[in-house]
């Protein structure tokens, strides 16, 4: 089967890429294919390369995101190269309390006509991805005692997601993108992060410094049924209603990072790093936006110049590790990521010079997404074992907290409170290759997210047509969304695999 | 026969080309070009109308328009209708009319924005004409779709139905705030009697099924 339009594969095999083959093919994933993982710590933070190993007091190249200051116990020239391989399950079942307006007579009115209308706005949607995410990192002390310095290639913030297809309906053309659709169908949102780090031990101190420098690449590529009002309504009057709106948009910007390692007495290390948001705030990503809305002919045309504008957070790591090497060692480590800056996704026309998200009628709206998320943290526990000098297993587990209130949780972007269990191995070769190899589930507790009720269109008219209700919880007309009510279920499993090898 | 560290190499290649392959990309394009390709048969576009003739139908009107993006929420206007039938033109005189839910402290009915004009030569035979309105704002105040102002451009086509009823179809565009395109939109005209609130009249804003 040829390969989607927008699906970037490595390219084929050269000369020189016979004899460099692997090598070349995951720097090539790394570079050309990356994916994202779906939400394993908070809200979109997905950074967990280097499994067990990945925590902000390494000592190894992981410490390029983690805490740029383990780069200054390098000690040698390294490569890592790790993929995390991921499966992911969820499923949404949407009820008719949710949808805006239910219509007794089809040809009256807009809204979802009773029966089959229903049938295609409700029910389970399902969804069943297999994702793979890259990192990549060198590194070298170059002969300097305490200083490290590296460059590094990775995903730690987005996600991805096909929904499963529904039945198709001879009524209502929308229905088999499922009852998800009016969030996502398909879609990616990620961060790549290239970034050029460095640390530097001052000995006296027994503390590390350790700054870096990220160039991100966003990219928000999605698309969802969409109606001009805002509402689910599959009809108006009789004919069609439901549209759909194709966001596709990228961005570059600079982040920074800090991190400290004090080594207080041998073998205990205590982390601090901070993480900078993209863009030091408001991201603007620029593209396109895809409309067909409403019953009328499509146009030759459907695309308009986009402007998206977001914030991601910044994020705060601290921990703890103490040990003896080879032998045994235990961590306990954390984060917290300011997810509260992330209160819309506000898609504007990029044509309109006086473009803004504020207000009720905010001039070149296109589409506003509330978000309205909140801060959120999660905590991590571990150790390992070394069976032999040569074989480290390891052992962790801890919880992660929800950035998504309940009004606002949606399936494109889904979050929850989460408990993850790890078990893992690392196998030393020689003096210079380290394999690992690690399986982490991640267990959601299940949500069920009321309806926000109906509330009449025109307040005169109490009878009349409804919509859902959003001014009880906080939104104004301008960014109405439809309800996203019902019952989510989410599951995912990732097998972590990487080297590192020293020169 | 290949070196055997040669053939290493294929296969660890082979391996992560392969776990690549596994990982489906999301094709948004496709998934939106499918759908404008499944929906083709349920867009339905308005009747024009039956044409008779040059009539004089002269005078105010209601102009009820019915937009395909959203055709429960019809836009409000008042026209003013000049026909000259011995140079067989149409001039059109058009101001929108505030309307629930944007219109805020203005009361509805109430003329709001700009006053367009267009002329049309009319075809003797059947009564058809083609206004062109290249840029019209609609104001918040009058807008029943979304709570800011519209700039579209707009080609009204239609016909002298009697000397009291017009209506046809809609071409043309949205272009602020947002493209969208309005094929597929109708209009229609109601008689306006000087002192009648226009808001107590039955809007009508597409020509008989």
């Amino acid at each position: 089967m040829p390969a989607p339009a927008n699906c970037r594969r490595p390219p084929g095999p050269s000369p020189l890429g016979t004899r460099l083959a692997p090598a070349i093919a995951l720097v090539a994933m790394v570079l050309t294919t990356a994916t994202s993982l779906p939400a394993r710590a908070t809200g979109l933070l997905v950074a967990r390369f280097g499994g067990e190993w990945g925590h902000p007091m390494s000592d190894d190249l992981w410490s390029i995101y983690y805490n740029p200051a383990g780069l200054s116990l390098l000690d040698a020239t390294k490569l890592a190269l790790s993929g995390s391989f991921a499966w992911r399950a969820m499923s949404y079942t949407r009820g008719e309390a949710a949808l805006d307006d239910v219509l007794e007579d089809p040809d009256v009115g807009a809204g979802t006509p009773q029966g089959a209308g229903i049938s295609a706005n409700t029910g389970e949607a399902t969804l069943s991805n297999f994702l793979v995410t890259p990192f990549f990192a060198v590194g070298s002390d170059f002969g300097i005692d305490g200083f490290g310095a590296a460059l590094g290639f990775y995903v730690p913030i987005g996600g991805q997601s096909i929904w499963d297809r529904k039945a198709s309906s001879p009524e209502f053309p929308g229905a088999e993108d499922g009852a998800q659709r009016w969030w996502t169908i398909e879609g990616t949102i990620r961060s790549m992060y290239a970034t050029a780090a460095a640390g530097y031990r001052i000995a006296p101190l027994r503390l590390s410094v350790g700054a870096g420098l990220n160039v991100v690449i966003s990219e928000i590529d999605n698309i969802q049924a969409r109606n001009v009002d805002g509402t689910d309504n599959l009809v108006a009057n009789g004919r069609l209603q439901e549209g759909r709106a194709r966001i596709d948009v990228s961005s570059v910007d600079l982040a920074v990072s800090l991190g400290l390692l004090w080594e207080p007495i041998d073998h205990l290390f205590i982390g601090l790093s901070y993480q900078s948001q993209p863009g030091f705030g408001e991201q603007r990503l620029t593209g396109d936006v895809d409309l067909v809305l409403g019953s009328g002919p499509v146009p030759e045309s459907t695309r308009t110049a986009a402007e998206v504008r977001q914030s991601m957070p910044d994020v705060l790591r601290f921990g703890v590790r103490y040990g003896a090497p080879k032998s045994w060692e235990v961590r306990l480590f954390g984060d917290w990521a300011r997810w509260s800056v992330l209160t819309e996704q506000c898609i504007l026309n990029a044509t309109v010079a006086d473009r803004s998200c504020v207000g009720d009628a905010p001039p070149g709206k296109i589409i506003i997404i509330p978000r309205h998320w909140k801060d959120a943290w999660g905590v991590r526990g571990g150790g390992s074992w070394w069976a032999t000098p040569d074989l480290e297993l390891v052992l962790g587990g801890g919880w992660d907290g929800n950035a998504v209130p309940d009004a606002m949780v949606e399936p494109a972007l889904y979050d929850g409170d989460k408990f993850h269990l790890t078990l893992g191995a690392k196998l030393t070769v020689g003096d210079a290759l380290e394999v690992m190899l690690s399986y982490s589930q991640i267990i959601y507790p299940d949500r069920d997210i009321a309806a926000r009720g109906r509330v009449p269109k025109d307040p005169n008219d109490p009878t009349g047509a409804t919509w859902t209700d959003i001014a009880t919880i906080g939104l104004r007309d301008a960014v109405r969304v439809p309800d996203a009510a019902g019952q989510y279920t989410h599951a995912v499993g990732v097998v972590e695999l990487g080297m590192s090898y020293r020169f | 026969m290949r070196p055997s560290s040669q053939t290493s190499r294929r296969a660890a290649s082979t391996l992560a080309f392969a776990a690549l392959s596994l990982a489906a990309c999301p094709d948004t394009s496709g998934v939106f070009d499918d759908f404008v390709e499944r929906s083709e048969p349920f867009r339905k576009g308005p009747s024009a109308g039956e044409c008779g003739g040059a009539v004089d139908l002269s005078g105010t009107y209601l102009q009820g328009v019915e937009v395909a993006i959203d055709r429960t929420k019809p836009l409000r206007f008042r026209v003013d209708v000049d026909i000259d039938l011995t140079t067989n033109t149409i001039d059109f005189a058009m101001q929108a009319l505030a309307a629930p839910p944007n219109n805020g402290d203005i009361p509805a009915g109430t003329p709001v924005g700009e006053i367009y004009t267009a002329t049309s030569p009319i075809t003797p035979a059947d009564g058809k004409f083609v206004l062109a309105f290249p840029s019209i704002v609609v104001p918040t105040a009058a807008n029943p779709i979304l709570p800011a102002p519209v700039t579209a451009t707009l080609t009204f086509s239609g016909c002298t139905s009697t000397a009291t009823f017009s209506c046809g179809t809609i071409a043309g565009s949205i272009t602020d705030p947002v493209t969208l395109a309005l094929d597929g939109s109708s209009w229609a005209l109601t008689p306006l009697a000087d002192g009648v609130d226009p808001m107590s009249i039955t809007l009508v804003a597409s020509c008989p099924e």
